[in-house]
């Protein structure tokens, strides 16, 4: 038996899928015995330890591949190992640590944990997948899986208030079906999903449509903007905890990892229009992103906004060429962000969140009442500003369209063509009256005809 | 020999079926009872003539017969991943509907199920081109029958619509059939191999195809058909009915002619804008049942452009997509039914906070929904990914990000439905769970897509094998 | 003597023989066992021709010549012949005879000794139609048909009183007169009337002047032929006909008297003038007219035996359709089209006089929801609906199915394209006829409405049977037809 497990643990190989699985399995013993507080508590404990020790080792051993047969026809599901993607791995296990001590600990009395915990390993363990695909495929396959947790957690305790779930899903349902797109374009360019193997392509022309859609993609599942609007939401209506661990720092982890393998296997060209675009995108998120942290008042919301803000400074590091010491470091800060102020918060969402900066902290609103932004603010509060609302409007008058021209074609086949039918039939009705007469002449009428076919056809 | 298990798999509900009226004079529970074994046979004949197919020598069994009518049941790959698929979909549907339906005229019902799995499972072995117009038209019966079955003013009205749509489509298709013999003299699908026919006939062909698989502009009768009791909707009009139309596209025109080019051009236009429309409507429709029809219009169109877009993993998405839908949109109309038996209304906006009523319902409702959403790792996932990579790999852009579009609208609309309906304040708050066995029904569906999204190797290996048919 | 001979001479004498015997019983044994006299015929007259279709396969005739009654073969007359579709129509007068008697039990309480003695000359007519060699012989048999349909109709009315019965007659005139000028022509160009004489007189070579008289006469009898059948647009005598009589009586007319004296005296025609292009095309373009506004115009009416009877012109359009093409294939069609409406019409005739035993008016607007209460009629009813608009497995599609398809192998795919459309219209007509009687909820007026019994109900079912086992077993018919050579 030890020498089993010594054999599986020496393939190093097998860790990758270790990485993958544990988390899962451990998410599925905690939804079937997790009410067991000390059941609850130790194993979490354990596999969050045991996922740490895994990434460290991953990290100390250096470059492993794997590949998992008996999947679909079409996805070749490769992991790998390698310095880039184990750093990440480390991060996150790291992140992860130290929000399963901050739910293990605040969360001792609240009924939510067992299903907080479930839902923290399940999308571990596909964040672990998606750090370590080398399949874009397989990538995305571990990835919009996350839809559904941030749903699920969205909506512990707000079924009665499912905006912020609502909004999560639709923008991330943006956001990975962009980058399901971008996808798809790439593979179609490259002729293959493996991101060792692509040659290096130049994102102009017509690979310019594939590269901004996997990289927007990839970072509006991040959180930059225009993707960003429902993690101020989430942060309003869920608990701290989730803004701090997901959109605060798992899913920027992600989006930065994917951004860096993406600009690897696409050679991004200085001032073509991609780059343009992406450049703008940072600097808007950075800019408006600040702005609004700077009048929030709500702790939640406050970090959200400077989450998103610091994404847009990554971003603009990672398309001007700035060594990646420099993005790590960013990253790091905004982690770092989240967790003190998680860990020195009461971990209460929305109006409850403490430290409640009314009173500490008059800057907000100096800033709002100036003279220049008051007019802006106003509009931001109204959900003007919001991308998402834009959307919402846009699909809503598509919607109204379709709708009408489906009125029209029901309108055909429930009235139009009856009414023809009964029509025809009613002058033909009025033909056959029941006089004698008629139909003496219609038979008259018959013969007529009759004579003028073979007239037609003898001549 | 090995021939007579695929003529097992139809005469057994489709000659069973004629008992059952007599014996539910009798005994009730012996006819339902009966009603799951016979669909269960077909199901278990689908899974007999896998192994001919594995080894690459599907069983078939064929007679002689003058004018060109010679047909024969053939259980290759195509067949008998369609069968699988229709008659595990159908033997759940049947367990369901003993918790449904209480109504009179349930022997008529019962009788009209299998006789629809009869006429499915023969439409999916036919190799002659009248005998799936015989099956095609049977089917086209039962819905009929099937869809007034509450037998009001309005449910006959919208029977008949469906009808007539159908069968003006399929009488468009018969002619396109006999042009075929015209042509060629004879009507059998396996001798007809490889030849080509001329764009006239695809469009005639066309018309039928249409029809039956509800797409612009022949998908009218489809969100009206949603006043059947919801087994039947669930069946006919989401599982089983719509994709023989799908299907004989597959048949037809991906496995046996040979088409002109254009053909590959212009029907995923066509299924572009059945999706997007489709995908709008959805979003703005009130009735629970018209918004999960909508969304099955949208769905098909996606499976026609997976198996029009003339590649390989287009194709096979196309077929993983069907057995992907089946599963989840069955599910979806499923727990509409459960909605509506214990609210006894359709209106979502009245509607809500019904995850604290009925939790095991909602729990299948959103994990079916994630599955048309296309959420790994339930398998819709899959399908849908296959299905663009293959509409992309045609050098099709625009159309891909179209079809991108409709994705996101179905995840619109499915969210939008779900929080309508199940989520928000209770309003009910004094209803419960459906009855243990609807219940036990859309949890085996949802659990179904849940497995194929993790197995998917197996249904994709038996698609390939599909597409090596050609 | 030859079995063959022996049952071909049947056809004729059973039904005289019958007369004979049945007048000569007392007034009370006949009156209360009319209908037996009647079956009895009728089930004689089934058996026969299914034998001598069985027969003429078995010894590959496609035609037998016969004498009837040696004694009037050495006068040069009474020489008969059956050809290889004949045996189809001799049975499917049998058929509906039968259906006709079985309605005649329940419905008719009084003359029933004429209804069996008119009964009987109509059948002898119809078989004397089918069985001759010439012309005018075959004007003759034509005029018994039809004075003997006129007094059915006449003398066994409903509520509707002789309006009906006297249009049939005057339009009946009106195509006798034009048969008879037309026959008339003939001979004055041809000299004999016989079917192999005319038959073979275009063939041999005709001056100028002749064949315009032949063609004139063409067009007449095209006219008179297309009157019988009640094709448009000659077929306006049929509703009100059909409406007018006991039911009994338009089972028979729908059943077969147009299909004897309108259809087979077409094929007739155009096997003697197979040349002549004009009629084909003539044949084609009253037969989609027909299609078309029979069906058209059976939407719109409220009176079920009107809708049947629109209905019976529609179909009657489709035989047409089968003959216009002058192929063997078409004329399969037509005659297993002839076989499939008359079953199909017979049953709803039937259903109609299940329902009249309720509903006095037939108007479709009183009834609803009758399924619940009439099973029996309403499942008849929907079997037979599905054929007639040509849903397999029932023998209607196949029927329009060959006809299809000679219709296209010949070079007209056009027609072939129009005739399926136009088999949606019959879909739409019926589907109406079965929301407003069987098929929707039930009235609570009409809750006590019982389900028919007895001899109607017997009919309708075995009448069903026969329509679903010859249409699921109908592959089986063309191998036989196959191996006997005929196609």
């Amino acid at each position: 038996m030890l020498t089993f497990i010594g054999e599986l643990l020496c393939h190093g190989s097998n860790l990758l899928i270790f990485m993958i699985i544990f988390p899962v399995i451990c998410s599925i013993l905690l939804l079937a015995l997790g009410k067991h507080k000390a059941f609850s508590t130790v194993i979490s404990g354990a596999f969050a330890v045991l996922n740490l020790l895994f990434a460290t080792a991953l990290h100390g051993y250096g470059e492993f591949f794997t590949e998992i047969p008996y999947t679909s026809y079409g996805f070749e599901f490769v992991l790998r190992s390698y310095s880039l993607s184990t750093l990440f791995l480390l991060l996150v296990a790291a992140v992860f640590s130290l929000i399963i001590i901050y739910i293990l600990n605040a969360m001792k009395d609240s009924g939510h944990r067992q299903w907080y915990l479930f839902y923290m390993f399940l999308s571990l363990g596909m964040i672990n997948g998606t750090l370590l695909s080398e399949d874009l495929g397989i990538m995305l396959f571990f990835a919009e899986g996350l839809l559904a947790v941030i749903f699920g957690i969205l909506l512990l305790g707000n079924s009665e208030n499912p905006k912020a779930a609502t909004k999560a899903i639709g923008t991330l349902g943006v956001a990975v079906l962009t980058f399901m797109f971008g996808i798809v374009l790439t593979v179609h360019m490259a002729h293959t999903g493996l991101m060792e193997e692509i040659q290096r392509l130049p994102a102009e022309g017509e690979n310019a449509a594939g590269f901004l859609c996997i990289m927007i993609g990839a970072l509006g599942i991040a959180g930059l903007m225009p993707f960003h609007g429902w993690t101020i939401d989430a942060a309003e209506d869920s608990s701290a905890v989730f803004t701090a661990a997901f959109p605060g720092s798992l899913l920027k982890i992600l989006g930065v990892y994917i951004s860096v393998r993406l600009l690897e296997v696409y050679g991004l060209i200085p001032g073509s229009n991609a780059a343009t675009i992406l450049i703008a995108l940072g600097a808007l998120s950075l800019v408006f992103g600040g702005a609004m942290a700077l009048v929030q008042k709500n702790m939640s919301r406050l970090m959200a906004y400077i989450s998103t803000s610091l994404l847009g400074l990554i971003v603009l590091c990672m398309v001007n060429g700035v060594s990646s010491v420099v993005i790590v470091t960013v990253l790091g800060l905004l982690i770092l962000l989240n967790m003190v102020l998680l860990f020195t918060g009461n971990g209460k969402s929305g109006s409850e969140a403490k430290p409640d900066f009314e009173e500490t902290y008059g800057v907000a609103d100096k800033v709002r009442n100036t003279f220049l932004l008051k007019g802006i603010y106003n509009i931001a509060d109204k959900g003007w500003l919001d991308p998402y609302n834009w959307l919402m409007a846009f699909i809503g008058v598509f919607s109204d369209i379709c709708t009408t021209i489906e009125h029209g074609i029901s309108w055909i086949y429930d009235k139009g063509i009856p009414g023809l039918v009964n029509k025809a039939g009613t002058v033909l009705q009025d033909f056959n009256t029941g006089s004698l007469t008629r139909y003496l002449s219609l038979v008259v009428a018959g013969v007529f005809l009759i004579v003028v076919i073979f007239l037609i056809m003898l001549l | 020999m090995n021939g007579f298990i695929l003529i097992a798999g139809t005469l057994i509900p489709l000659i069973g079926s004629l008992f059952l009226p007599l014996m539910g004079r009798f005994n009730e529970k012996l006819r339902n009872i009966m009603a799951l074994i016979f669909t269960l046979a077909a199901l278990i004949c689908a899974a007999g003539a896998l192994p001919g197919v594995l080894a690459g020598e599907p069983y078939s069994i064929r007679f002689e017969l003058p004018l060109g009518l010679s047909f024969g049941f053939y259980g290759d790959a195509l067949a008998v991943f369609m069968a699988l698929t229709a008659a595990s979909v159908s033997s759940v549907i049947v367990i369901y509907s003993y918790g449904y339906i209480h109504e009179d005229n349930q022997n008529e019902y019962y009788m009209m199920i299998c006789l629809f799995v009869g006429a499915m499972m023969g439409l999916v072995y036919s190799t002659n081109l009248i005998a799936i117009y015989i099956f095609w038209e049977i089917s086209a019966l039962c819905c009929w029958r099937l869809i007034g079955f509450y037998r009001t003013e309005l449910t006959v009205q919208r029977a008949n619509k469906a009808y007539m749509i159908t069968v003006f489509g399929a009488l468009i298709m018969l002619i396109g059939f006999v042009g075929i013999y015209g042509q060629t003299g004879t009507f059998e699908l396996t001798a007809m191999k490889g030849m080509y026919i001329p764009a006239w006939a695809v469009v005639l062909i066309l018309f039928g195809i249409l029809s039956k698989s509800a797409t612009y502009p022949l998908h009218s009768w489809l969100p009206d058909a949603g006043v059947a009791p919801s087994p039947v909707t669930s069946l006919l009009h989401a599982a089983v009915l719509v994709k023989i139309g799908v299907y004989a596209y597959a048949r037809f025109f991906v496995l046996t002619f040979k088409i002109d080019e254009i053909f590959t051009a212009a029907v995923p236009v066509i299924a572009a804008i059945s999706a997007i429309i489709s995908a709008g409507v959805a979003f703005r429709e009130n009735d629970i049942k018209r918004v999960v029809a909508y969304s099955t219009i949208s769905q098909l169109a996606f499976i026609l452009l997976g198996l029009s877009s003339g590649t390989k993993i287009g194709f096979i998405g196309g077929l993983l997509y069907i057995l992907a839908h089946s599963v989840a949109k069955g599910g979806l109309f499923l727990c509409c039914g459960i909605v509506e038996h214990t609210v006894h209304t359709k209106d979502i906006r009245v509607m809500g906070g019904l995850a604290k009523n009925m939790p095991f319902t909602a729990l299948a409702f959103i994990i079916c929904a994630f599955s048309v959403m296309g959420v790994p790792p339930l398998a819709g996932f899959f399908a849908k990914h296959l299905v663009i990579d293959g509409i992309v790999e045609t050098g099709n852009v625009a159309l891909g990000a179209v079809f991108i579009a409709a994705a996101v609208m179905t995840v619109m609309y499915l969210t939008r439905l779900f929080v309508k309906v199940f989520l928000g304040p209770q309003t009910f708050p004094d209803v419960k769970e459906g009855s243990p066995v609807m219940v036990a029904s859309v949890m085996i569906l949802a659990v179904m897509s849940l497995l194929l999204g993790i197995f998917i190797y197996w249904p994709s290996q038996l698609a390939a094998i599909a597409w090596g048919g050609m | 003597m030859n079995y063959l001979d022996l049952s071909a001479e049947a056809f004729l004498l059973v039904p005289l023989a019958t007369i004979i015997i049945y007048n000569i019983c007392p007034k009370k044994l006949s009156e209360k066992y009319f209908y037996v006299f009647a079956a009895a015929v009728a089930i004689i007259q089934i058996i026969a021709s299914v034998s001598m279709f069985y027969l003429m396969n078995v010894l590959h005739m496609r035609e037998h010549n016969f004498i009837f009654l040696k004694v009037l073969g050495k006068s040069g007359m009474g020489s008969l012949c059956i050809t290889y579709f004949s045996p189809v129509f001799l049975f499917c007068i049998g058929l509906v005879s039968f259906a006709s008697v079985m309605i005649a039990m329940h419905t008719i309480d009084a003359k029933k000794t004429h209804y069996v003695n008119l009964l009987m000359t109509l059948i002898t007519g119809m078989n004397g139609m089918i069985l001759v060699k010439d012309l005018f012989s075959l004007y003759v048999f034509l005029e018994i048909v039809g004075l003997s349909s006129f007094v059915m109709i006449a003398m066994f009315q409903s509520k509707k009183g002789l309006e009906g019965s006297v249009k049939y007659l005057v339009m009946s005139e009106f195509a006798s007169i034009f048969i008879l000028t037309a026959l008339a022509l003939i001979f004055m160009q041809t000299g004999s009337l016989s079917y192999d004489a005319v038959g073979s007189f275009l063939l041999d070579g005709a001056a100028s002047s002749q064949k315009m008289m032949i063609y004139f006469s063409v067009i007449l009898l095209i006219s008179a032929f297309a009157i019988k059948t009640g094709a448009v647009p000659f077929h306006s005598w049929l509703p009100d006909a059909h409406q007018s009589a006991d039911t009994a009586i338009s089972v028979l007319l729908s059943g077969i008297v147009i299909k004897i004296a309108g259809v087979y005296s077409l094929i007739v025609l155009t096997r003697l003038f197979s040349g002549i292009e004009a009629v084909h095309v003539t044949l084609a373009t009253i037969g989609i007219l027909s299609i078309v506004t029979g069906a058209l115009l059976a939407a719109k009416q409220n009176h079920f035996k009107r809708i049947i009877a629109y209905s019976s012109v529609s179909q009657m359009g489709y035989i047409l359709l089968g003959l216009s093409t002058g192929t063997t294939l078409g004329l399969i069609g037509s005659v297993a089209h002839v076989f499939s409406h008359a079953v199909f019409k017979t049953t709803l005739f039937t259903n109609a006089g299940a329902l009249h035993e309720h509903f006095e008016s037939l108007d479709i607007n009183e009834m609803g929801g009758l399924q619940s209460r009439m099973p029996v009629t309403a499942f008849s009813s929907i079997i037979a609906f599905l054929s007639t608009a040509g849903i397999p497995p029932f023998t209607g599609f196949w029927s329009k199915l060959l006809i299809v398809m000679a219709l296209w192998t010949s070079g007209n795919p056009v027609m072939a394209g129009a005739a399926l459309t136009a088999s949606i219209f019959t879909s739409a007509y019926f589907l109406r006829l079965q929301k407003k009687v069987f098929f929707g909820p039930l009235p609570d007026r009409l809750s006590e409405v019982k389900e028919v019994t007895g001899s109607i109900k017997f009919i309708e079912i075995l009448l069903t049977a026969v329509t679903i086992t010859v249409g699921v077993l109908f592959p089986m018919i063309l191998v036989y037809l196959q191996n006997a050579g005929t196609i």
